[in-house]
């Protein structure tokens, strides 16, 4: 048996069930309450048939660009301010952002990705070392133009990646005690192979690789500008 | 040996100058944005709904970014996510229902430290269907979880439609019965 009343109830509550289900926003009003753990309990019933419900890419980049739009924190500027000679502006700092926001990710799983720098007007730059200049097991740094690099020895290969850290554009220098590269600037450490030693949430790219050339009589060119 | 170009240089000395920087490798904007695709999920599970979801989401963001303190680690910008996310949540039923905050059951199905904050939520859902009569149950997993419309939820249990939105309610209403012991 039903009651009008519970006709007219399930009525309204089978509107805000069906608004749910479209996506559309939940209207429920203080005419509900007496009902509001069932509604809760629907609400919730709706939301667990996504296994894992992902922003949508358009509200994705909307909340991008509203992060952007002047409601970063101050110390983005402060921060930025600290690198500003390098030339990292709030700007820089969102449009990373935005780009990481406005890619498809996949929480705690993404990889970052590196990319490797191939000057546009690119040339193979001496760098004055030799294969025997190098020792196994400790970098050397050389520019190549606009290119910083450490030159690792492996046997007789040789392999290079770039002197940045790729966190902040610091300089990394080589602390021999450690066996790292190391930013001064956050105190983050790089292995040999470039890769970051930290157990610090997101962990930050891999240094890029830089191209190098072992040349007849040991002589090490890398691909600079 | 090009002398112009390639000169070789030793750093084995730490540069001088030391510059004064957070002392985190990723920035607390850079960790909230990561998390929020968790503040979603989190939220989602709760309303049911896109368009709240988002809103909801927008407000989180909004309101705890600005605040986080350029030193603070991931556990603490989660925590203090989720903590927005839950006030924002509380506001939101609040103002549905016009009820006081204190009113509304404190919301504790997900552990914010959860690797997935929507899991705890979906077991929660799960057990609460196993404790329905069998025909409530599957009016229910029809509905919400199988996307049956009305008329079909209808079709299937052999009933009008007027009888199923009637029979929705009574198994919504067992439901919150059923999770308010839960």
């Amino acid at each position: 048996m039903t009651e009008p009343h519970e006709e007219k109830r399930a009525a309204r509550i089978d509107r805000i069930v069906g608004d749910v289900l479209a996506g559309r926003h939940l209207k429920a009003t203080p005419s509900d309450a007496t009902d509001h753990e069932a509604i809760r309990v629907a609400a919730a019933l709706a939301g667990s048939r996504e296994g894992y419900p992902r922003m949508s890419p358009a509200f994705r980049r909307r909340l991008t660009q509203m992060l952007q739009k002047g409601e970063a924190p101050a110390w983005i500027s402060r921060r930025s301010a600290l690198v500003a000679g390098l030339g990292l502006a709030a700007g820089a700092v969102g449009g990373a952002l935005a780009s990481e926001m406005a890619a498809p990710v996949s929480p705690r799983t993404r990889a970052r990705e590196t990319v490797e720098p191939l000057p546009a007007l690119g040339r193979w730059v001496d760098t004055g070392l030799t294969l025997a200049d190098l020792e196994a097991g400790v970098p050397r740094r050389v520019t190549a133009g606009a290119i910083g690099a450490f030159l690792v020895r492996h046997g007789d290969q040789v392999s290079a990646m770039s002197a940045i850290c790729t966190h902040l554009p610091c300089e990394l220098v080589w602390m021999a005690d450690r066996s790292v590269l190391n930013c001064p600037c956050h105190n983050l450490a790089f292995t040999l192979d470039g890769q970051p030693l930290s157990d610090r949430y997101p962990p930050p790219p891999t240094l890029p690789k830089v191209r190098v050339r072992v040349l007849a009589g040991g002589r090490l060119e890398v691909l600079g500008t | 040996m090009n002398g112009e170009l390639g000169q070789p240089e030793r750093f084995d000395r730490r540069p001088g100058e030391v510059v004064e920087l957070p002392d985190h490798l990723a920035s607390p904007v850079e960790i909230a944005l990561e998390e929020l695709d968790f503040v979603y999920a989190y939220i989602f599970a709760r309303v049911g709904n896109r368009a709240d979801s988002e809103d909801l989401t927008q407000q989180v963001a909004l309101k705890a970014i600005p605040r986080l303190r350029s030193g603070a680690g991931p556990s603490a910008i989660r925590s203090y996510l989720f903590a927005t996310a839950r006030s924002a949540l509380a506001t939101f039923w609040s103002a549905r229902f016009g009820l006081p905050l204190e009113e509304l059951r404190e919301d504790v199905w997900v552990d914010s430290r959860q690797e997935e904050p929507t899991r705890e939520s979906v077991e929660r859902v799960d057990r609460i269907l196993g404790k329905l009569p069998a025909n409530y149950r599957k009016l229910l997993e029809l509905r919400f979880l199988r996307g049956y419309s009305l008329k079909e939820v209808a079709a299937e249990l052999g009933t009008t439609l007027g009888g199923v939105k009637v029979m929705q309610l009574r198994a919504l209403r067992a439901a919150a019965r059923v999770g308010s012991d839960d």
